[in-house]
């Protein structure tokens, strides 16, 4: 914690309708946030509930840590079209962008994060975490994964996922990760380029996980040299909605899947309406399948 | 309105509404006052009056940094003045990261948007949405690059030019050199070759490209006396998804085309396509004309003949 600032402003939480009309289903972010807390260093803690902005572009060379921990529920952050840089690092960092721990209701909106071991971790080891929102964030050249996101009851919606991996040693590699989450929506999201990882890469991994629906994204380029690399991966969970999706490979590899759900444990996996070009398997194990093409 | 149950429900209903977006300016930015404009430093730009110039060379505004966003707040950058022979970009970016332009009209210059790279890995990242580009000569969105969307555009009256003699052809939105590129949700109307052929959206040189849910209207070419001379979609790039696009003219032409797969394509994918009143639904050029993927639902309804 040495040296990071904590932003400790007494706005209150304040979700209106106005700030929530910027969520559309496949609509886009134009508003931003100027009655905010504005952070402007880096690292920082949030530790009040509040509405928190970027009025300008943020970077850091840290390689280990969080360049802002979220520390209290009820959080928002608008990035207003700025970027939260961490390429400065280099490939081997393990510094996450944005972090929390067991909180719940965090927004994070309309910017750039790059550059990060991962570019959010939204993370939950002990039950509490709920309520998030992630949508219109540009997520690039994060290392191990461009979100991850735990808890029930969340949404993460039209983000630009872009060349998550590079970094060597990473056990897995993925684009957007829902991990020990339940009631969770996946939608509208355009993941290009997913790759590398020791035990293989993913577009979108579901993990542990239960009651997730994940619908209407465009996944592109999910490849990995050393292992098996799976446009959507269903792992340890059940009871997921996989529908609408389109996943295009530019050429396929041995072991590789459009729709894989591996693991014993893993089952009432629901696959529809998906359209795949260029894996050796389209679908892997789904338990009902229904309008899927694979060529 | 602390609860995660009424906030979810309140963001369910809006989201509910399409893609109608909510639409708020962007104040704090910096804020362009005048055109031409080189813009060398990352962040956020905006613009808060309508510009115009009548270069007809060069970039209106040209980005040389990466990591910039330009909300241009409703309002217009204008070239018209520089007439039809204009070979001026409304905004350029060359070999660049991460430009966003948002919310605006560009009209009247040869390439409204202009986003180049000598090859797909040395430019990405960029996102243009909610914008009307109208009456530009040549193209209204150019765009080259890895992991490019185009969003929620409207495109019209697009062609016209007099800068090219007989090459002088149309397209509203044309993606070369790219992979991984989304283009969704675009509204074309009005596309017309007055020299040449005319394409409502084009891919070509590139790979992994998604088409979906496009509204592709009269798209026009010079009658040459030939076949193929207007395209409502053309691509000869490879593991094409054209998805949920409806394709329309008023009246077929002779030899046009609603969805064209040209020499080069691999893996073309076409599912719940809708083409009316085109002399073909969807035609493969490829040797041996292997067709389409066809994963079901496309339409084609071709001109009654009265």
């Amino acid at each position: 914690m040495c040296g990071q600032k904590k932003i400790t402003g007494m706005l209150r939480w304040r979700v209106v309708a106005g700030f929530l009309a910027i969520i559309s289903s496949s609509g886009t972010v134009v508003a931003e946030t100027t009655e905010c807390t504005v952070i402007n260093s880096l690292p920082a803690i949030i530790s009040a509930q509040g509405v928190y902005c970027l009025k300008g572009n943020l970077s850091s060379a840290l390689a280990a840590g969080n360049l802002i921990d979220i520390q209290a529920n009820n959080v928002t952050i608008d990035m207003n079209g700025y970027k939260l840089g961490g390429i400065a690092a280099g490939l081997s960092t393990l510094a996450n962008g944005i972090f929390a721990e067991n909180r719940k209701n965090i927004t994070l909106l309309n910017g750039t994060i790059r550059g990060f071991r991962r570019g959010v971790w939204l993370r939950q080891n002990s039950g509490t975490s709920s309520g998030h929102i992630l949508f219109d964030l540009r997520l690039e050249n994060n290392r191990e994964s461009g979100a991850v996101i735990a808890g029930n009851g969340n949404i993460i919606r039209n983000n630009q996922v872009i060349n998550t991996g590079g970094a060597t040693g990473e056990t897995s590699v993925q684009g957007i990760h829902v991990a020990s989450a339940f009631e969770t929506l996946v939608e509208g999201n355009v993941v290009a380029g997913s790759f590398d990882g020791l035990n293989g890469a993913a577009g979108i991994r579901i993990d542990s996980s239960n009651t997730i629906q994940v619908r209407a994204n465009t996944v592109f380029d999910t490849t990995s040299s050393v292992s098996t690399a799976s446009g959507i991966l269903a792992a340890n969970s059940h009871s997921i909605l996989i529908d609408a999706n389109t996943i295009v490979n530019g050429g396929a590899s041995a072991g590789d899947f459009a729709i894989r759900a591996n693991n014993s444990i893993t089952n009432y996996i629901t696959c529809t309406n998906n359209l795949s070009l260029n894996f050796t398997t389209g679908e892997d194990v789904c338990d009902n399948s229904n309008g899927n093409q694979h060529f | 309105m602390r609860s995660i149950s009424a906030f979810l429900m309140l963001a369910g209903m809006l989201a509910a509404g399409g893609f109608n977006t909510a639409r708020a300016e962007t104040t704090e930015c910096i804020e362009i006052v005048s055109v031409p404009i080189q813009i060398s430093v990352q962040g956020v730009y905006c613009l808060k009056q309508h510009l115009g110039t009548n270069i007809q060379s060069g970039a209106a505004i040209y980005i040389i940094t990466n990591n910039v966003t330009i909300d241009f707040n409703g309002f217009k950058l204008g070239g018209i003045a520089a007439g039809s022979s204009t070979q001026a970009d409304g905004v350029r970016a060359s070999n660049r990261r991460n430009i966003s332009l948002r919310n605006g009209t560009i009209r009247g210059f040869s390439q409204g948007v202009h986003i180049s790279a000598t090859n797909a890995d040395n430019s990405s990242g960029h996102v243009i949405e909610d914008m009307r580009l109208e009456k530009n000569t040549y193209r209204a969105l150019a765009l080259e690059g890895r992991g490019v969307i185009a969003r929620n555009n409207l495109i019209t009256e697009t062609g016209g030019s007099t800068a090219f003699g007989s090459s002088g052809g149309a397209h509203a939105i044309s993606v070369q050199d790219s992979k991984n590129a989304l283009i969704v949700n675009n509204v074309i109307a009005d596309t017309f070759g007055t020299a040449n052929v005319a394409i409502g959206i084009w891919a070509a040189f590139s790979s992994r490209v998604i088409i979906r849910n496009n509204r592709i209207t009269n798209t026009r070419g010079f009658e040459s006396g030939g076949d193929q001379d207007e395209f409502g979609i053309l691509f000869g790039a490879d593991d094409v998804v054209v998805q949920g696009n409806t394709v329309i003219n008023a009246a077929d032409l002779a030899g046009d085309v609603g969805i064209g797969i040209g020499v080069g394509a691999d893996q073309p994918t076409c599912q719940n396509n809708t083409v009316i009143h085109f002399d073909s639904g969807i035609r493969d050029s490829r040797l041996g004309s292997p067709g389409c993927n066809d994963a079901g639902g496309n339409v084609y309804v071709p001109t009654p003949v009265l």
